[in-house]
């Protein structure tokens, strides 16, 4: 095509809803995954002596296909910059789209909890001679929580020893199960309690003492239920016989102790059943809960969340985090998924998605415009050690291992490492896992590099002949031109050679170019700098 | 009749004129003067993987009037008095300059920008002055306005004339120009904000867009039925089809193997496609898609969940290209390539409830050129509601024109253009509010249509 590019623009505020297509000096926006649209500039030649109707902090801009009427950006007005030179007076304009919405609030947020360290001596339900401590089985190197009365203490009737868990409450959420294996030193006059409690505890389980380790657990709903609205867990021991003096074997070691926490719907409604034999949640499950509980820009009713399969053990923020954090977390669980946010609908909520990456080739294109393609082989792995603290908080390390072709060919070993944090670690599967997903992710070589389009393409998706604008990122894209190996028309997944993802989309009208950046970001001192200053804080948060 | 070269206050036959620079005795615009076309500005892309390059957009660029003037003042004072009258003219931040050489049937007006004393060059000879200025204006010189008459738009695809169309054939200018549609205020207003739809096809031969596909000729597919005439529907005889969802499960419920049914150059395009709709029961939790393109492989567009209620009403099924995927539009010689129907499917699925649910009309908007949604105000009070293309908004006034104060309207995408040398068909959809209380097939606009004539030059008598 040749005609001028067909993109409206359109700001909006409670005062005025403006179209100024005709008076913007440029045009760039940028859409990205994980995300959605992502930020949006334009330039305006206005007054400064006063605030134009149509301009406002958050005021709302949109970029529509003129042919179409379809939203192409999305966005609200951040930074409202003001300029006066050789220009005349500028009004320098950045939208910042939905995707900042998962930057807007932190708290502390728990799903399931499976470190022991969390646990706390409750020194109101214990009696001051008692012992509480995380340690280790001595059978094995499992992490426990072991209550005692040590030997020689006088133990009367109702005695107790207690540990509570309070994250809960202080996330604002309610307990939803609470479970555990205990094996007791003897089989005397004693009991092995689980108590939640709002304000006056309810023993939602318990068993006397015995020998042989037992189960005990209590879900929301379920048979042995926990009340609606407990927010704190005791595991407790209880002396239900007549006074006596402690021994050796006068304790109790609660292990396998897990805690989940009741999940919101996307609605935000409490999801009052289904946890009686929860040992673990879905990345999904967690999306819909951060929909529902903290994300009310987005249409969580109308949300489309895929459905994942792996079961996380451990997931808990007792330190706090975003919903961007914990969707970033889970990401690390499922990378074969992303989130984005998208345009508003009738009610003025934006469209989110959680949604795998596609199992097809999307877009076609050749090269003829422009490409960058560095396929650095710093990226390439063969091992990876993954560090997290396991239930009894302390740190470990496991190792991970695949063939990487050109490795091997050159006989070299690169390790890469993955630090799970506190949060989310815990458990040794869940580190395996997230080594392996590195390691998938790092058997063929990134991209990094761009690709520039000028031109329509196809998009076999939607059947449709797309325009440089209408390009989204979280798709997969084949490039032409660039030596192919046999199995490309067949492929679907990214080759790093002629099959890449779209992680960004940036548009720029002036140029009427979109620029397509592959794989991954390209990097840039910006991108590294930030990457070392997250990683930084998350060293200094845990310790 | 004499050459005409003035400032004037508006673009009409007979404008107030703020300075005459060729009156036949003070000022004379000289045979030096120019009046050159714009200069074209584009995107160009080239890299040495082919030969040439691509320009991806284009657009013109602002023209420069190059005029000479010459000013025989009786006195110094007062040419003194006549480049004053120049200056200001032309340190308006807008202006208008008036051009008809003589003979010339027609005047063309050009829209200039500001500029400063310093970008005058003035030759003096005592009260004599050779004046010359490069003044900048919009690319396109203005002919006067052209308002068209009334065009009535039914709200029935199946109207005997105008049926969610109006044509402009016979459009003035060189280049396409924004067209100004002013409609009834009472047909654009409803407690619920009435949601419409104005597109473009100008290329080709627009009446053979294959813009409807009524529900009672596509193949009945599960559980499903053409019905007996309802006049509340599209079409004549049995008129729209029912799902009484004896198997509840999302399955196609009309299907058609080509739409169009013959191949044709006008096929070809990109659509918005609405489906015409009514529910039997409010509460029933329903769900629709389309499917599309070839049906031994086809493309499926989001999932659209009806909403509440037993109106008659549309939905917004998404996007379809005909023809679908890679398409060589032309041959070898440049001449346009036919292009099949594509297959066309609507599924359903009741979710809940015990209702059925009837079609009627599935609408193909074109969406490849211009497509405008407006969301207008619930509120009444203003005389008359335009669509603006020249200014890009959308508004309310009063019978006498004059702007009305009202809750904002917002117009999304881009409001409709004409071409001339073309039969520009305007496509017009009163409302697709997926709330509307009710959609009635006996609807219409009401829509005077008005233009201006943008030249690259000047203008020929009768173009």
């Amino acid at each position: 095509m040749s005609l001028p590019v067909p993109l409206s623009v359109t700001l909006e505020t409670s005062r005025r809803a403006m179209r100024i297509t005709r008076q913007v000096r440029d045009l760039q926006f940028r859409t990205v995954v994980p995300g959605g649209y992502a930020d949006c500039t334009i330039s305006l030649h206005r007054p400064l002596t006063y605030l134009p109707d149509e301009i406002a902090y958050y005021g709302r801009l949109y970029v529509h296909d003129a042919r179409n009427g379809k939203v192409v950006w999305e966005g609200r007005v951040e930074d409202p910059g003001r300029s006066a030179g050789g220009d005349g007076t500028v009004w320098k304009l950045v939208a910042i789209g939905p995707s900042a919405h998962v930057e807007d609030h932190r708290q502390v947020y728990v799903m399931i909890d499976q470190s022991l360290p969390n646990w706390e001596r409750s020194t109101t339900w214990s009696e001051p001679g008692s012992r509480t401590t995380v340690t280790d089985v001595d059978d094995g190197d499992t992490p426990a929580l072991l209550l005692e009365a040590p030997e020689g203490t006088t133990v009367p009737t109702g005695w107790t020893a207690d540990m509570i868990y309070r994250h809960i409450k202080t996330a604002g959420q309610t307990v939803a199960r609470l479970a555990c294996e205990v094996d007791n030193g003897n089989t005397a006059s004693w009991e092995n309690r689980l108590v939640t409690r709002l304000s006056s505890g309810t023993i939602v389980d318990s068993a006397a003492w015995s020998t042989s380790p037992a189960a005990l657990a209590a879900s929301i709903g379920s048979g042995t239920p926990i009340p609606a609205g407990d927010n704190v867990a005791h595991v407790r021991i209880t002396r239900t016989g007549g006074t006596i003096t402690a021994t050796a074997a006068s304790w109790a070691e609660f292990t396998d102790v897990v805690i989940l926490a009741v999940r919101m719907d996307a609605s935000g409604n409490d999801i009052t059943s289904g946890y009686s034999a929860a040992t673990s949640v879905l990345a999904s499950d967690v999306v819909t809960d951060v929909l529902g509980r903290m994300l009310p820009q987005f249409d969580g009713p109308n949300a489309v969340v895929a459905t994942t399969g792996y079961g996380i053990e451990q997931f808990a923020f007792i330190d706090s985090a975003t919903p961007g954090e914990i969707l970033d977390a889970l990401m690390e669980f499922e990378p074969g998924y992303f989130w984005a946010a998208w345009e508003s609908g009738s009610t003025g909520l934006y469209r989110f998605e959680w949604k795998a990456w596609p199992g097809s080739v999307c877009y076609e294109v050749d090269v003829t415009d422009g490409i960058e393609a560095p396929g650095s082989a710093v990226d390439l792995y063969n091992r990876v050690k993954v560090r997290y603290r396991d239930g009894r908080g302390a740190i470990r390390v496991i190792e991970r291992t695949q063939v990487v072709p050109e490795l091997a060919a050159a006989g070299i070993n690169r390790t890469g490492w993955v630090d799970l944090g506190d949060e989310v670690g815990g458990r040794q599967a869940q580190a395996e896992r997230a080594g392996d997903q590195f390691l998938l992710d790092h058997r063929t070589p990134l991209n990094q590099g761009s690709l520039r389009i000028s031109r329509p393409i196809l998009d076999r998706t939607a059947g449709l002949k797309v325009q440089p604008w209408e390009i989204l990122p979280g798709t997969i894209i084949r490039v032409r031109g660039i030596q192919p190996d046999v199995d490309t028309l067949n492929r679907s997944d990214r080759n790093g050679v002629s099959i890449f993802k779209v992680i960004s989309v940036e548009y720029d009208a002036g140029s009427a170019t979109a620029t397509l950046e592959l794989d991954s970001w390209a990097p840039s001192l910006a991108r590294q700098i930030a990457r070392l200053t997250r990683a930084r804080e998350r060293r200094l948060r845990k310790r | 009749m004499a050459l005409i070269a003035r400032f004037v206050d508006t673009i009409a036959s007979s404008p107030s004129v703020r300075l005459n620079t060729h009156d036949g005795s003070t000022w004379r615009l000289t045979n030096q003067s120019r009046f050159d076309p714009p200069p074209a500005k584009r995107a160009r892309v080239s890299t040495l993987l082919t030969d040439g390059a691509i320009y991806p957009a284009s657009a013109y660029e602002d023209r420069v009037l190059q005029l000479r003037w010459s000013v025989n003042a009786a006195s110094t004072d007062a040419a003194a008095t006549q480049i004053q009258a120049l200056a200001r003219e032309l340190d308006r931040p807008n202006n208008i300059f008036q051009y008809q050489l003589p003979d010339m049937t027609n005047p063309v007006f050009f829209r200039t920008q500001r500029i400063g004393l310093d970008e005058i060059d003035i030759l003096t000879d005592g009260s004599r002055l050779r004046v010359t200025a490069e003044v900048l204006a919009e690319s396109c010189a203005y002919g006067l306005p052209q308002t068209l008459g009334s065009a009535t738009v039914n709200n029935n695809p199946a109207a005997g004339s105008n049926g969610m169309f109006f044509d402009i054939t016979g459009v003035l200018g060189d280049v396409e120009t924004p067209l100004v549609m002013r409609i009834d205020h009472a047909d654009v207003v409803e407690t619920w904000g009435k949601q419409s739809v104005f597109a473009v096809r100008r290329r080709g031969t627009p009446s053979a867009t294959p813009f409807f596909l009524q529900a009672e000729s596509m193949t009945q597919g599960t559980n499903t039925t053409v019905q007996a005439n309802d006049a509340a529907m599209s079409g004549s005889s049995n008129n729209f089809s029912r799902c009484t969802f004896t198997s509840a499960a999302m399955a196609t419920r009309l299907s058609t193997s080509a739409h169009p049914s013959s191949a044709s150059v006008d096929a070809r395009g990109r659509y918005r496609v609405f489906l015409r709709y009514r529910k039997s029961v409010s509460g029933d939790e329903i769900d629709v898609r389309l499917q599309w393109g070839d049906s031994n492989q086809p493309i499926t567009n989001a999932t659209q969940s009806l909403p509440a209620g037993v109106s008659r009403r549309y939905t917004d099924l998404g996007e379809v290209q005909i023809p679908v995927g890679v398409d060589a539009e032309t041959d070898l010689t440049g001449a346009p390539r036919s292009a099949l129907g594509i297959h066309l499917a609507i599924q359903a699925e009741r979710v809940s409830g015990s209702g059925n649910l009837d079609f009627d009309v599935i609408m193909l908007i074109p969406a490849d050129d211009r497509l405008a949604l407006v969301y207008w105000a619930a509120v009444g009070g203003p005389s008359y509601a335009v669509v603006n293309g020249v200014a890009d908004a959308v508004y309310a006034t009063n019978a006498s024109d004059a702007t009305s104060a009202e809750a904002p309207v917002v117009a999304l995408g881009g409001l409709p253009a004409v071409s001339p040398g073309v039969t520009n068909r305007i496509f017009v959809m009163v409302d697709v509010n997926p709330l509307a209380a009710q959609d009635t097939i006996g609807d219409s606009f009401t829509i005077v249509p008005s233009y201006v004539p943008r030249y690259l030059h000047v203008r020929p008598p009768s173009t």
